[in-house]
């Protein structure tokens, strides 16, 4: 679980292993959404506060909100 | 405790020594909050008028959100404290810079208008910033208000990060 709390990804980093489902919680004040950096190859919704977004994970990716875009988090795959 | 050296220092910087006596109430401390936060959201509005660059568009738009949801807060906490925002010299101040940064806003457009709205927006988080830290938390008595302010500190770091970001694209 990666919480978004205080316009930050908690952790902002994680290892997980290929297949995990990774799931972000939006424990801030204000909407985020997370989003794949490199091509934007996929993004969440508009997270508003107390919204989850999960997703399977293959490969490691760099993501950032677009709402706040100097937020950024980073999975590796074990 | 009152931080009066503090009222001082942030009047200086927005250019009214004659209030740097001033100390606020948790009421005042509530009034200085919802104006600093009212003020860049009119800002936000005049860029998503006269602005055509996608950057500054996305910008204001965070910011007319972010800013609204912190007054949105802030008004169900003063709800539940039973405080009614007070006005007193320093929201006042801000107010009437604020209302010569709006003339100055609307008096440009094109590129020259997207230098100004985010020059303005970096040095405007800057002084909320100072403000907040050395102003308004350490005169707030209230733990609850306290805590509000101090957890809005981190949106407006990241406002400003974002603002020079977009500053340093634009020129």
């Amino acid at each position: 679980m990666i919480v978004i709390k205080s316009m930050q990804f908690q952790p902002a980093e994680l290892i997980i292993h290929k297949g995990d489902t990774v799931t972000w919680i939006n424990n801030d004040f204000t909407d985020h959404d997370i989003t794949e950096v490199k091509s934007k190859a996929w993004h969440s919704s508009i997270l508003k506060p107390g919204k989850k977004y999960s997703r399977v994970m293959y490969i490691a990716t760099d993501y950032y909100c677009s709402i706040h875009v100097v937020m950024k988090g980073k999975l590796k795959v074990n | 405790m009152k931080h009066i050296l503090s009222v001082a220092a942030l009047l200086i910087c927005w250019s009214l020594p004659s209030f740097a006596q001033t100390s606020l109430t948790d009421p005042e401390v509530a009034s200085v909050a919802v104006a600093a936060n009212q003020i860049d959201i009119e800002y936000a509005g005049i860029a998503k008028k006269k602005s055509k660059n996608t950057e500054i568009l996305n910008f204001a738009e965070t910011m007319t959100k972010d800013h609204n949801a912190v007054i949105a807060q802030a008004s169900d906490l003063v709800k539940k404290l039973n405080v009614t925002p007070k006005d007193n010299a320093v929201s006042q101040k801000l107010n009437n810079d604020a209302e010569q940064t709006r003339k100055m806003l609307n008096a440009k457009s094109g590129s020259e208008f997207d230098k100004a709205y985010i020059d303005n927006e970096v040095a405007y988080h800057k002084a909320v910033i100072d403000a907040v830290k050395n102003l308004l938390i350490p005169e707030t008595e209230n733990q609850q208000l306290k805590d509000l302010l101090t957890g809005i500190l981190p949106a407006l770091d990241t406002h400003l990060q974002h603002a020079e970001m977009v500053q340093k694209k634009i020129k």
